[in-house]
C-alpha cells in the first residue's frame, strides 16, 4: 500500500495562511491589521507568532495579545488575556484553522496568568 | 491615565446603566484593565463593585437593582475605569480600592509610583487609602500632586461618611451641570466645562463636591467632528478642526493638507 506523506506544517507556512483570515493577499513582520473594528501589530518570532491590539492612540497593549505556535502539525492558539477582543480573535481564528482542516486548540485554562474565574467576579464591597 | 465619571443628575441616574457604558466606551483609551462603581443611596448607605470585565460588572448591576438598590434610592454613581500603571491587573487592586480597616474608598486617575515605595503597597492608590484614613490630618498638597483627580469615601461611624477630594493641574475634569455628570473628558453631546485645580477638601456629600467643582470652572468643551479630518475630537465650540490637522497648508491646486492625512477638501466641496 502507497504511504501517503502528510506535508510538515512550518511556523511560516502557518503565518502565510493566516494572511487569508485577515482578508489579505499576505502577511509580514510587525504588520497592522484589522479585524472587527479593532486593529492588532503582527510580530513573528522563531517559535511562535503573535497578534497584539492597539489602542486609540495606536500603541501597542503589551498584556492584550494573542500567541500561535505550532508543535507536530498541531497549532496551539494562546490567548494572554482573557478580554472579550483577544478571546473573540482567538475563537475566530480557531474556526478558521479548523475549516482549513488543520487540527488546532485553543489555551483556555489559565490566559495571561488570570483564569478566567478571576475575570469574571464581581467584588461587592458595603462601607 | 485612567477614566472617572461621576453622576449625581436625576435624569442621568434613571440611566445611570446606558451613562456608563456610553462612558466606558468613550473613555476606553483611558483604561480597560478593570472597572469599579461607588454608590451611595438616598438611606446614606455606600456600596460599591468592581470587576476586570465590564460585561461582568454592568450585568451584577442589573442583577443587584431591586435587591440591593433602586433606580430611584440612587443618590450619585462614582464610576472608574483602569488603566494599570503602579501594581498589577488584579481584582485587589481594580479601583475602588478598599481599605478594610479603615473602612475606606478610594479612586483616583493619576500615576504616583513613588507613593507605593514610600508606604510599602502595591500600588499608588493603596497608599493613597493609607493617606486618608489617617483622617483628621489634612494630607500634605505635595503629597497629593501627581495623584490626579481623587476621591475617597470614609465610613467614621455608623451613617456616617465623609468625602475627600483632591484635583491637580495636570488631569482634566469637565463638568456637565445640564446632565448632572462630571467625568475626565465628555463622552456625551453637550457643553462641557472645564475645571481647575481644587486643592484637598474633606466633605460632607458629593453635592458640595459639585458646588466645589462648579465654582472652578473655565471655558466649555464640546465633542464635534473635525472639518478636515471628520474624526471626532474634544475642544472649544469655536474650533472647527482637530489638533492633528491644526497645521494646515494649500497646495497649487489649492487642496488642504493636514498632518493627519491628505484631505481634498476642494472634491467635497
Amino acid at each position: 500500500m502507497a504511504k501517503t506523506k502528510r506535508k510538515r506544517l512550518t511556523l511560516n507556512k502557518l503565518f502565510k495562511l493566516t494572511a487569508e483570515f485577515f482578508g489579505r493577499k499576505k502577511l509580514s513582520d510587525w504588520e497592522e491589521v484589522s479585524y472587527k473594528g479593532s486593529d492588532w501589530i503582527t510580530e513573528i518570532g522563531a517559535d511562535s507568532f503573535w497578534f497584539t491590539l492597539l489602542d486609540a492612540m495606536g500603541e501597542a497593549q503589551v498584556e492584550e495579545a494573542l500567541e500561535i505556535t505550532v508543535e507536530k502539525n498541531n497549532i496551539f492558539v494562546i490567548p494572554l488575556s482573557p478580554k472579550p477582543k483577544v478571546m473573540q480573535l482567538a475563537n475566530d481564528l480557531l474556526s478558521f484553522y479548523h475549516s482549513k482542516g488543520l487540527n488546532a486548540f485553543i489555551s483556555d485554562e489559565e490566559i495571561g496568568g488570570l483564569d478566567i474565574e478571576e475575570f469574571n467576579k464581581v467584588e461587592k464591597i458595603k462601607l | 491615565m485612567c477614566g472617572i465619571v461621576g453622576i449625581y443628575g436625576e435624569q442621568a441616574l434613571r440611566e445611570y446603566q446606558k451613562n456608563l457604558l456610553y462612558a466606558w466606551d468613550r473613555l476606553k483609551h483611558r483604561g480597560e484593565d478593570s472597572y469599579g462603581v461607588i454608590i451611595q443611596k438616598t438611606n446614606g448607605e455606600v456600596v460599591a463593585y468592581k470587576s476586570l470585565s465590564k460585561e461582568a460588572l454592568l450585568s451584577k448591576l442589573a442583577e443587584e437593582e431591586g435587591k440591593e438598590f433602586t433606580v430611584e434610592s440612587l443618590k450619585w454613581v462614582l464610576a472608574h475605569n483602569r488603566k494599570a500603571s503602579v501594581g498589577g491587573i488584579t481584582l485587589e487592586l481594580a479601583h475602588p480600592v478598599y481599605n478594610k480597616d479603615e473602612k475606606t474608598l478610594v479612586i483616583h486617575n493619576g500615576t504616583k509610583k513613588p507613593l507605593a515605595g514610600a508606604f510599602g503597597t502595591d500600588s499608588d492608590t493603596q497608599a493613597l487609602s493609607i493617606i486618608f484614613s489617617i483622617g483628621k490630618v489634612e494630607p500634605k498638597v505635595r503629597l497629593l500632586d501627581g495623584t490626579g483627580v481623587v476621591f475617597c469615601v470614609r465610613k467614621t461611624s455608623k451613617d456616617r461618611f465623609k468625602l475627600y477630594f483632591h484635583k491637580d493641574e495636570e488631569r482634566p475634569l469637565v463638568l456637565n451641570k445640564e446632565l448632572g455628570i462630571f467625568a475626565s473628558e465628555p463622552f456625551l453631546e453637550g457643553e462641557w466645562y472645564q475645571v481647575k485645580e481644587i486643592p484637598f477638601k474633606e466633605l460632607k456629600d458629593l453635592s458640595e463636591i459639585v458646588n466645589l467643582i462648579d465654582d472652578k470652572v473655565s471655558e466649555s468643551v464640546v465633542i464635534r467632528k473635525c472639518s478636515l479630518c471628520g474624526r471626532e475630537f474634544v475642544g472649544s465650540p469655536k474650533e472647527t478642526h482637530c489638533k492633528d490637522c491644526s497645521e494646515i497648508y494649500y497646495d497649487r491646486y489649492g487642496r488642504a493638507y493636514s498632518s493627519y492625512k491628505i484631505t481634498d477638501t476642494t472634491k467635497k466641496k
